[in-house]
């Protein structure tokens, strides 16, 4: 009996294993169909048949943030069913491993909803000085595909981390279809501020640091309440939240980069900001969590910090928990003079794809208008919506139609393909200058230059 | 000296019950986590007891929200299936790979454990030493070339892929342990069913098998264990939503920029282990004994 149990296992075993390496359908798929009768819909792409499918690829945490299936499904009703999406959510943290099948001329997905800024730029980099324009880059450029209007419907800001100039004609082109937009604020606790007397919401960081001396001492519930919730911690989060935004800020409009296009580090503003942050971490303005990632995220939603200069997504986490009555969002301080600092995300199509005029008229319509309800619902989320109009609702969450006016001047990091080495490397420098490893804020940056012309510049 | 047992008893009772303390917060943290908001985790209010504040949205636009007073929420279980859409796919596909793969890791490697245990053949121990010695090579190592190999032979993304390099990857432990577990059936048990006429793979089946069923057993659990939560070769080897497993799975629920909502998290890692745990509970007699019974002595 044992035997015969054992031998009927292996035979299903093998079958099963035999029909997915030939007809690529796992075994739940199997199952499926011999209970349903019907094989899986979709196994690649179906151009000009009775119906298209094109295959979209979404990040994870993208997922449950915004109405994807619903959105989906009421293009896919406008359509008649001639077309069919098929959503999947991207393997996590290897967008670089579609490099290679993308170069090889294949792909799984026909359209990938990414990050505009440092991910998308090795796709863009690929054969980037070649004179034949179709083999430059895996991506399209998405304005070959869009008419004038189109392009002319979105926040121009969301374009400036997707955009490259073109080495062959000089023109500018833009590798993506933005859909939603981070932008830099000072998210900031109006009930801490009325404790203390606060009118006036900062402007400057010279005025933020005003504010952080009349908030020391603060106690909420009996547990104390930090001025200023800044991430020392985190890669990224200190750069784009720390460095860049005071360096732009005190370098007056003249941007972040230096003359080769990279994060400044060299500059007497470099300098003053160092010294600065590390000044008030010393007087006790900086949240003690700063070197604890996940703890100082949260700061601000949990009452134990008076401002948190992020994006104003975090901003809006926290008018959720608490109400806009105690939550306030804030142009980040030196916005006026410098800009702020914007974060882009859209859709990125392969060259490689065979349905992309199709793909195209697909992500334009249903993510990049308010056709579907999505750009409006990107708005209600609390993130920024890319095309101009959505701003023109009255019913978008406080602060949301406010920051899009600050769009216009929106910049982006300086070199994308190595910002995350970059922003490695500047926080481990900080935070050694910060506790005591490094005596100056100059020794320290000359560290910084020391290690990007080794590690990450270097000359061949 | 009675006294004096009774005293040692109940300070290695007493060091028992540290350590088994010790094992189960974790578990405990887990589930009562599970029933909590991100938030209150975040502060420490992690006790059922203890209250927090819910925010209600607005009832129309405009409105001032209302909030109410909670001590536990169903809400993680509830959003597993919104941020985590392919769940049961990542069930099933984990389920399979588990069960079909430690059935054939059993029934490939009892065989030839047996051989090992049972079979004079030249080379015998020198092979069984350099399988041994395989154990030692970690499976990072070996990880390029076997994702090299996985493309070559288009089996990447591939189900049958991961149960191929799951197979192979538990055989060795199998081996091991149930050559050990035959080597200490008492030969005559053999040689007697050879003299009523059974043939070799009759001996296997109702001597070795039957006997040996508490080694089968442990490395039936070990293999399980093993398989359910392996990640790294179920990220690397897959890419496509179909073909992912519970680890890689609950890996996904990584929010923006990396960050965890502890509450779902806490929840999908209870949904997800609960299985093996009642796998582990049914079969902890064997698992015991197995080990016990000689499986492990050289």
């Amino acid at each position: 009996m044992l035997r015969r149990v054992c031998i009927l296992l292996v035979v299903l075993i093998v079958a099963a294993s035999v029909v997915e390496y030939v007809w690529r359908l796992t075994p739940l798929e199997q199952l499926r169909a011999i209970f349903t009768g019907k094989a899986p819909e979709g196994a690649g792409p179906f151009a000009g048949g009775e119906r298209t499918v094109i295959r979209l690829g979404i990040a994870s945490w993208q997922m449950d943030e915004f109405p994807w299936a619903e959105t989906i499904a009421r293009y896919e009703k406008a359509h008649g069913g001639k077309i069919k999406i098929q959503t999947s959510a991207l393997p996590e943290g290897t967008m670089n491993s579609m490099l290679l099948f993308w170069a090889s001329g294949y792909t799984e997905y026909d359209v990938i909803v990414a990050w505009a800024d440092e991910e998308i730029h090795p796709f863009i980099n690929y054969n980037w000085n070649s004179e034949d324009p179709a083999r430059r880059s895996l991506i399209i450029n998405v304005d070959e595909y869009l008419t004038e209007a189109q392009l002319d419907s979105f926040v121009p800001a969301l374009f400036g981390g997707c955009s490259r100039k073109d080495p062959q004609t000089g023109g500018v082109s833009r590798y993506e279809l933005p859909w939603m937009g981070e932008v830099l604020a000072l998210n900031y606790n109006k009930e801490f501020f009325r404790q203390r007397g606060i009118e006036k919401i900062p402007q400057s960081w010279a005025e933020v640091a005003q504010a952080c001396e009349k908030l020391v001492g603060l106690e909420h519930k009996g547990a104390k309440v930090a001025p200023l919730a800044m991430n020392f911690s985190q890669t990224v989060f200190f750069g784009q939240n720390c460095y860049i935004p005071m360096l732009a800020a005190f370098k007056g409009g003249r941007g972040v980069a230096d003359a080769n296009g990279r994060l400044d580090v060299e500059s007497p503003e470099a300098v003053r900001v160092f010294e600065t942050l590390k000044r008030w971490y010393d007087a006790g303005y900086i949240s003690s969590n700063c070197m604890v990632n996940e703890a100082i995220e949260q700061d601000l939603r949990v009452m134990r910090a008076a401002m948190y200069p992020h994006w104003q997504s975090r901003g809006l986490w926290a008018v959720r928990d608490h109400g806009p009555a105690v939550i306030g969002i804030a142009p980040t301080p030196g916005a006026k003079q410098g800009g702020s600092l914007v974060s882009t995300y859209g859709c990125i199509i392969p060259k490689c794809s065979p349905i992309i005029r199709q793909t195209v008229d697909f992500c334009y319509e249903a993510f990049c208008t308010d056709t579907y309800g999505f750009q409006t619902a990107v708005g209600m989320s609390g993130k920024m919506p890319a095309t101009k109009q959505t701003y023109q609702r009255k019913d978008l969450p406080p602060g949301i139609a406010e920051l899009g006016g600050s769009l216009d001047r929106g910049y982006s990091f300086p070199d994308q393909v190595n910002w995350n080495q970059c922003a490695d490397i500047l926080v481990v420098e900080f935070q050694k200058y910060l506790t005591g490893g490094v005596p100056t804020a100059e020794a320290a940056l000359a560290n910084v230059q020391r290690r990007f012309a080794e590690e990450v510049y270097v000359e061949k | 000296m009675a006294v004096q047992k009774k005293s040692v008893s109940f300070t290695l009772w007493a060091i028992l019950l540290v350590v088994g303390l010790f094992s189960i917060l974790p578990f405990v943290w887990i589930v009562i986590g599970s029933f909590k908001p991100h938030l209150e985790i975040q502060k420490g209010n992690l006790w059922p007891w203890q209250s927090y504040e819910v925010q209600k949205p607005p009832a129309e636009p405009g409105a001032q929200p209302t909030k109410t007073t909670e001590r536990v929420t169903l809400d993680n279980y509830k959003q597993i299936f919104t941020k985590l859409s392919g769940l049961p796919t990542y069930y099933f596909n984990t389920l399979w790979l588990a069960g079909a793969g430690t059935f054939l890791s059993l029934l490939v490697g009892a065989l030839a454990a047996y051989g090992f245990a049972h079979f004079k053949f030249v080379g015998n121990k020198l092979l069984f030493t350099l399988l041994l010695l395989t154990i030692m090579i970690p499976a990072e190592v070996t990880l390029i070339g076997r994702y090299e190999l996985m493309f070559q032979l288009r089996l990447y993304d591939r189900i049958v892929g991961l149960l191929i390099a799951y197979v192979a990857g538990s055989l060795l432990l199998v081996i091991f342990i149930m050559r050990n577990v035959f080597v200490s059936i008492p030969r005559d048990l053999v040689d007697a069913a050879l003299i009523d006429g059974a043939s070799t793979w009759q001996v296997f089946w109702e001597v070795m098998v039957p006997i040996g069923r508490n080694g089968l057993a442990a490395c039936g659990i070990l293999t399980v264990l093993g398989i359910w939560n392996e990640f790294l070769f179920a990220l690397t080897f897959t890419s496509m939503d179909k073909v992912r497993t519970l680890p890689v799975g609950i890996f996904l629920l990584k929010g923006q920029f990396g960050l965890f909502n502890s509450g779902v998290l806490f929840a999908t890692v209870l949904l997800s282990f609960l299985p093996i745990v009642i796998v582990f509970i049914l079969l902890q007699k064997y698992f015991v004994r197995g080990l016990s019974a000689g499986a492990l002595k050289g």
